[in-house]
């Protein structure tokens, strides 16, 4: 798409949802609504996690950023880039070049060794030079330099986790979604992968939106938002919040909402 | 890392879910290759049987009834030099009998054998390595393999032959002799048994079954038949000609040599110095000059006279008359040495010797009537008159020359009195005895009583073997014989008188591979096979990559665009597909060698006990691989797309499934499509079924099949409407069979797949195995294959006399009338060519002509209904354009798989060689309306147009004999007793009719084997769906078993399923077939072997079971609770 004809939104805004609705079919043959009208917004490098009851649409909300999924109202920005009118290249080489995922399980390729799966995501990035070198240094930097040739079945469950965080690095995005990244756990490797995620965050200036039941794990993080009946409630600002300065739109005031 | 390594990566991963597929593909290209080499083998047995029935000769002239001197290959050896091998050979036909030993005595007679007079060069064209037989001596003979097996002999035993002398002059041509051909039986000592690889199978035919030959020296044939010097085949080796086996053209050495060698003789032409009369004339032993000649002769540059002399039954002039008269027709000329006729001469004037005059008392202007006996179709003969008015009286003396001059017939001019003439025609043996005629015959013998023109004796006695017998020249000073028989020979082309080189081995190896394609005829009959194998492939491949969903998720979820997880999913199919079809290869060859030993014996009949030995192409393996590999891929494809379709979050979540009580996609829409599809089908059905009782068509089986296939379709329609129900409803309180039931709608698409192979399946091979037939029904029924007829017989050698006649009755001594009582005899003419039937796996380029009378034809109302026969034979009586023969193909089967020809008004024509080797065309104008006929693999020509080709193909060697149904065996043993002496085999027309059903019943018998290993297969494929949906459902399972339902209830739940689809494609199957056979249940002559289909059927619904069954229990084992954990 063409700069001039993208949506106006703040440079710093790396992902945009006006006024979204998703709706699923019920059994009975009628719409389920997931969620209402929501308008959220997350700054380049801020960190956000999305806390909710099951069933609240918090997965929902992270496939619909992640491209994977079309709202039945709204508008999803991502990079500037509304969604909606994306066909499905463009899609790809979105979440090519601008997200990075991290699932509740690794997902690893069995067949493939640990720097073979981090490099997967490499095999249809735009520019695939120094690729493998750049993810030998992030598998470093998460402590897996003595298990790139091992299979996944070989790793324990935390380093898959981490194999599976470089993934979603290794293409350099400007934000990771990560949807219950710790979900599959023990504790101590759940707090490691935490503190990891938030280190890369901070280290690499990488969005991060975090869906998680842990409050705790929410906390750690800049921004923790709520979904309640569909709608997006900001809870508080974690300890770790940095650039206030790039608050969320549904914090900010009617004027925010005018420059669009 | 590359996409390349992700795909090997992927390969060695999944290798063993993998395993499943590449077997899948492996027996696709197995069937498929397996068809090819059947095909490879035949064709190649084939090309052996050609090679071994023809040595090493490469080109042959064959004059059938036209005699050469046989010395033409000592002239054309001489031309074509020490390269060559050139052997004369007689070739006559015949029987051959021995002495059965034993206890009942007896003896063996074998009909239509080849009596074969060769000399010592014959056996020089075996080929090198193989021991060729001694020349034979006077009184020998040497037999063929097959000959020898049927007269149970060995060498040293006394062996008798029966043949017909052959004659120069046709049987059937006015003033023929006939008593003195006769048959003759000689005792020959058996010197040997020829191998059939060392010219013992010897033929020129292109038919794989083996002749009976019988080897005999040339000379003692030539002395026996009293055709001494003669042959009628030349065959030839040329080194060098056959390093280019597949060549159908001649050599052009050849060519030169023959235009170099020949001579006037060789075509039947003597040229007669009489230089005492001035005269050079150009004359024949066969009596009739071919058109070729006369035109040639008249572009000589001298002055020609046509000449015609004719016995004429008598003169008459008032009351006074006299008998059987020669009377000479001459061109006009004013030297009266060449010709007494002069130039003013009208065509209905006559000239009288002198005798004449005197005897009838009659002078120049008198009115003189002659009456004459011409030959008029069927070989009657019809008399006729013409008056004309005497022009002038000749004295005696001036008529020397012409009696000189007259042409030569055997048994008429050599005897001594009129008494004994023998001149084919039915005599008055008072007027033969006139004793004033016999004066005038020991007086003036063939003197002619008067002369007419030239174009008056041709109008009168022209007939099908030419209209002259001579062409007379004025002798010059300088050119005697030698001159004309020059400028004759050069402006004649040998070709003109049937002088002309067959390039039998490229003709041979062309027929052979161009034979009928049993390779797609396996590939037809296997095609249920491979569909089940790429249902199984696609099934197995689909089950890996759905286990694999995560995966497929995940790289979409990286950036990965679907065209590009579809490119590499097809790529790690297409390494397992070209994996699988090498593997298959070798597959291939147990599969192509268990359908050869098949067609060595059980299936024997389908290639007419053809030996067939194995033979593999490589071209084939490759073609295989890449149709096997093609194939396979494509099943892959389909179902990969299919996958990459998906949406992500779903397939990230492994959500593959859908959950109990789950709505399928599209199953709000679907339900309403299927119940259309079903009702739309059974509707379309049932209409059809209706048109086809209203209209009454002849062969409703095509009409039925395809309201059957409808059927089928309508009742997938609601087998889906069905599942889409179960898919829906709430059935869980209902017990576990209907939630196991309910199961089977979750995936409608996959329910269906099984329950469609199965019931196509079940459809096509219940139906096919309906389609027998009871031949014995076509007895006597003239709309059928028999004709009516109830008996078929052909000769050895041909019959001249009607059978129906008393004069022919008597010639054989058929003198018991209550025997043949009501007995009616229908003779044909034949005209041997390479047989068309389902016999002959060879193509062929001129199947064999039959000559019928058609109106005969149409009057029985024979093969078909009598309005269809009327317009049938009709069409064989309308004149043709360009001299195009119209031709009815002998039955419709012939028309449509053996010639591949156009039928029809504008039909095809094929290209036949007269025997006077002029090219005349045949057009297919139609086909006997029968699937099946006993003229079948021939083509039927009206009579008149065959004997205007075939002059020489005298009498008739094909019957069709009807006989009161009661005394069917009676009429048979009395008729084949008495004409022994031709060698009549007379069989029952159904006995022939089954000859051929062989072939059709054993091609059924094919497919309902094939059929049934492919519903194997199909049932194997049933079994992985077993896998499949446990493994898919293993959480949800494990769930159940959580809360207490034991392994077997749960087996129970997972197989209630399955036998649903079963049953409901087992059902939908049988009612489709029951629909496509009911012709068969109105069609006496059909009998349905219910008791083989329901075994049938029991037996695939037990694999089925079973299969589910073992998938069950293989699906359950392990520890199902672990699969709840990881939920």
């Amino acid at each position: 798409m063409a700069a001039k004809d993208k949506p106006a939104t703040t440079r710093d805004t790396i992902v945009e949802l006006r006024g979204v609705t998703k709706s699923f079919a019920s059994g009975e043959g009628g719409e389920l609504p997931i969620l209402r009208d929501v308008d959220f917004a997350v700054a380049r490098g801020e960190s956000v996690s999305i806390v909710g009851p099951s069933g609240s649409g918090k997965s929902t909300l992270l496939n619909l950023v992640g491209t994977l999924d079309d709202p039945t109202s709204g508008t999803v920005l991502v990079d500037g880039e509304d969604v909606s009118a994306l066909d499905e290249k463009q899609r790809a080489a979105l979440r090519s070049s601008v997200i990075g995922f991290v699932f509740q399980s690794h997902h690893l390729l069995p067949q493939c060794t640990v720097l073979e799966n981090v490099l997967v995501p490499t095999l249809v990035a735009k520019e695939r030079n120094g690729a493998e070198e750049h993810a030998r240094q992030l598998l470093d930097r998460v402590g897996l330099s003595h298990r790139l040739t091992h299979r996944p079945a070989k790793l324990s469950g935390g380093e898959r986790q981490r194999a599976a965080v470089v993934r979603a690095l290794v293409n350099r995005p400007s934000i990771v979604l990560a949807d219950e990244p710790t979900g599959s756990l023990d504790r101590e490797s759940a707090e490691n992968l935490a503190e990891l995620l938030s280190e890369l965050n901070r280290e690499q200036g990488v969005a991060l939106i975090l869906v998680t039941h842990a409050r705790d794990l929410a906390e750690r993080l800049s921004r923790v938002v709520e979904l309640r009946d569909g709608k997006l409630v900001e809870v508080s600002r974690g300890t770790e919040a940095r650039g206030s300065e790039t608050r969320g739109p549904e914090t900010r005031g009617p004027e925010t909402r005018a420059t669009r | 890392m590359s996409a390349l390594r992700l795909v090997f990566a992927s390969l060695a991963y999944h290798a063993r879910t993998h395993a499943g597929v590449v077997l899948g593909c492996a027996i696709s290209t197995a069937v498929l290759v397996g068809a090819l080499f059947v095909g490879d083998s035949v064709h190649r047995s084939l090309e052996r049987i050609a090679v071994t029935r023809l040595g090493s000769i490469d080109l042959a002239l064959e004059t059938g009834d036209r005699y050469f001197r046989f010395d033409l290959a000592d002239r054309i050896g001489e031309q074509l030099g020490s390269d060559a091998t050139v052997a004369p050979m007689m070739r006559v036909e015949g029987m051959a009998l021995a002495e059965r030993e034993g206890d009942g005595g007896g003896w063996n007679q074998v009909n239509r054998v080849e009596v074969l007079g060769i000399d010592a060069r014959f056996f020089e064209l075996v080929p090198e390595g193989i021991a060729a037989p001694a020349p034979l001596e006077p009184g020998e003979i040497a037999i063929s393999e097959r000959l020898a097996a049927e007269l149970d002999v060995e060498p040293g035993a006394e062996i008798s032959v029966r043949l017909r002398k052959p004659g120069l002059l046709s049987e059937d041509a006015p003033l023929a002799s006939r008593d003195d051909r006769g048959t003759r039986r000689e005792r020959l000592q058996l010197a040997a048994i020829v191998p059939d690889a060392a010219l013992g199978r010897f033929s020129l035919r292109a038919e794989q079954v083996s002749p009976y030959n019988a080897f005999v020296d040339l000379a003692w044939l030539q002395e026996t038949v009293e055709l001494e010097g003669a042959a009628n085949r030349l065959l030839v080796a040329i080194e060098g000609v056959a390093s280019e086996p597949a060549s159908t053209a001649v050599p052009a050495e050849a060519q030169a040599a023959l235009r170099q060698a020949w001579r006037l003789v060789d075509a039947g032409v003597v040229v007669r110095d009489e230089p005492d009369l001035g005269i050079v004339q150009i004359e024949s032993p066969r009596i009739f000059l071919d058109p070729a000649v006369v035109e040639a002769a008249s572009a000589v540059g001298a002055p020609a006279v046509g000449t015609v002399t004719y016995l004429v039954e008598s003169i008459i002039a008032g009351d006074a008359s006299t008998p059987y008269s020669f009377v000479t027709a001459l061109g006009a000329s004013d030297d009266e040495r060449v010709s007494l006729v002069p130039p003013a001469m009208g065509d209905d004037e006559i000239l009288v010797n002198a005798w004449l005059a005197d005897h009838l008392g009659i002078a120049a202007g008198d009115s003189v009537d002659v009456e004459y006996s011409v030959l008029a179709a069927g070989d009657a003969f019809e008399r006729a008159e013409r008056t004309f008015r005497v022009r002038d009286v000749i004295a005696m003396d001036r008529l020397t020359g012409e009696r000189v001059l007259a042409p030569e017939f055997p048994g008429l001019t050599d005897v001594d009195s009129c008494a004994d003439w023998d001149i084919g025609l039915t005599t008055d043996e008072e007027a033969l005895e006139d004793p004033d005629n016999e004066a005038y015959w020991e007086e003036y013998r063939e003197t002619p009583k008067a002369i007419v023109t030239l174009e008056a004796g041709r109008s009168m006695w022209g007939n099908r073997f030419g209209d002259q017998m001579g062409v007379r020249f004025a002798r010059t000073a300088e050119g005697g014989e030698d001159g004309i028989a020059d400028a004759l020979r050069a402006n004649l082309d040998p070709a003109d008188v049937a002088l002309a080189w067959r390039p039998v081995r490229g003709e041979a190896l062309r027929a052979a591979s161009q034979s009928m394609d049993l390779g797609q005829l396996f590939l037809g009959m296997s095609f249920f096979l491979i569909g089940a194998s790429l249902l199984l492939t696609g099934m197995l491949f689909v089950f890996t990559v759905e286990q694999r969903a995560r995966e497929t998720g995940v790289l979409l979820a990286v950036g990965w665009t679907a065209g590009r997880v579809r490119r590499l999913l097809l790529a790690e199919g297409a390494a397992l597909a070209v994996v699988g079809s090498v593997l298959g290869v070798p597959l291939g060859f147990g599969f192509a060698a268990f359908l050869i030993r098949r067609l060595e014996s059980s299936w024997s009949g389908a290639i007419a006990d053809a030996s067939v030995s194995f033979h593999a192409d490589f071209d084939s393996a490759v073609i295989g691989v890449v149709a096997g590999s093609a194939v396979s891929l494509l099943a892959i494809a389909v179902v990969s797309w299919r996958q990459a379709k998906r949406p992500v979050r779903e397939l990230v979540a492994g959500d593959v499934a859908p959950r109990l009580g789950e709505r399928p996609v599209g199953a709000r829409r679907r339900p309403v499509t299927s119940l259309a599809i079903g009702i739309g089908g059974l509707a379309l059905a049932a209409a059809s079924v209706a048109w086809t009782v209203v209209t009454d068509p002849p062969s409703p089986a095509g009409a039925f099949f395809g309201a059957g296939f409808l059927a089928l379709v309508g009742g997938l329609g609601f087998v889906r409407h069905a599942l889409a129900k179960l898919a829906t409803g709430a059935h869980a309180s209902r017990g576990v069979g209907a939630l196991g039931r309910s199961n089977a709608g979750r995936r409608p698409g996959r329910g269906l797949a099984t329950a469609g192979m199965l019931a196509a399946g079940v459809f096509l091979v219940l139906s096919v195995s309906a389609m027998q037939e009871d031949l014995d029904r076509q007895a006597g029924v003239r709309a059928s294959g028999t004709g009516g007829f109830e008996l078929y017989g052909e000769t050895s050698v041909a019959v001249h006399v009607d059978l129906n006649s008393e004069e022919g009755r008597d010639e054989f001594r058929l003198r018991d009338d209550e025997t043949l009582a009501d007995v009616d005899i229908v003779p044909v003419r034949v005209r041997d060519g390479d047989d068309a039937s389902c016999l002959n796996l060879n193509l062929s380029l001129t199947p064999p002509l039959l000559g019928i009378d058609p109106e005969r034809f149409a009057e029985l109302g024979a093969f078909a209904s009598p309005e269809e026969a009327d317009r049938l034979f009709a069409l064989l009586e309308e004149p043709s354009e360009d001299g195009i023969v119209p031709a009815i193909i002998g039955d419709s089967a012939t028309a449509v798989w053996k010639l591949r020809k156009k039928v029809g008004r504008h039909g095809d024509v094929l290209e036949y060689v007269d025997e006077r080797g002029e090219t005349f065309g045949v057009r297919l104008v139609a086909a006997i309306p029968q699937r099946l006929s006993v003229l079948q693999g021939r083509l039927l020509i009206a009579e008149r147009d065959f004997t205007q080709h075939f002059p020489g193909e005298a009498g008739h060697r094909l019957f069709l004999v009807d006989t009161p149904p009661d005394r069917v065996e009676g009429v048979r043993d009395y008729l084949t007793e008495r004409l022994d002496t031709v060698g009549l085999d007379l069989v029952p027309s159904v006995e022939r009719l089954e000859q051929f059903y062989t072939v059709e019943a054993t091609y059924l018998r094919m497919f309902v084997v094939l059929g049934g290993l492919g519903l194997l297969l199909g049932s194997a494929g049933v079994g992985v769906l077993v896998l499949r949906n446990v493994m898919e459902r293993r959480g949800e399972l494990a769930l159940l078993r959580s809360i207490g339902f034991s392994k077997e209830r749960i087996g129970a739940l997972v197989s209630a399923e399955l036998r649903f689809l079963v049953a409901a494609g087992l059902a939908t199957g049988t009612a489709a077939a029951a629909l496509a056979i009911v012709p068969t249940w109105v069609r006496p002559e059909i009998q349905i072997p219910y008791g083989l289909l329901a075994a049938f059927l029991g037996g695939t619904a037990a694999l089925a079971v079973l299969s589910i069954r073992l998938a069950t229990q293989a699906a359950l084992r392990g520890r199902l609770v672990d699969a709840l954990r990881s939920e």
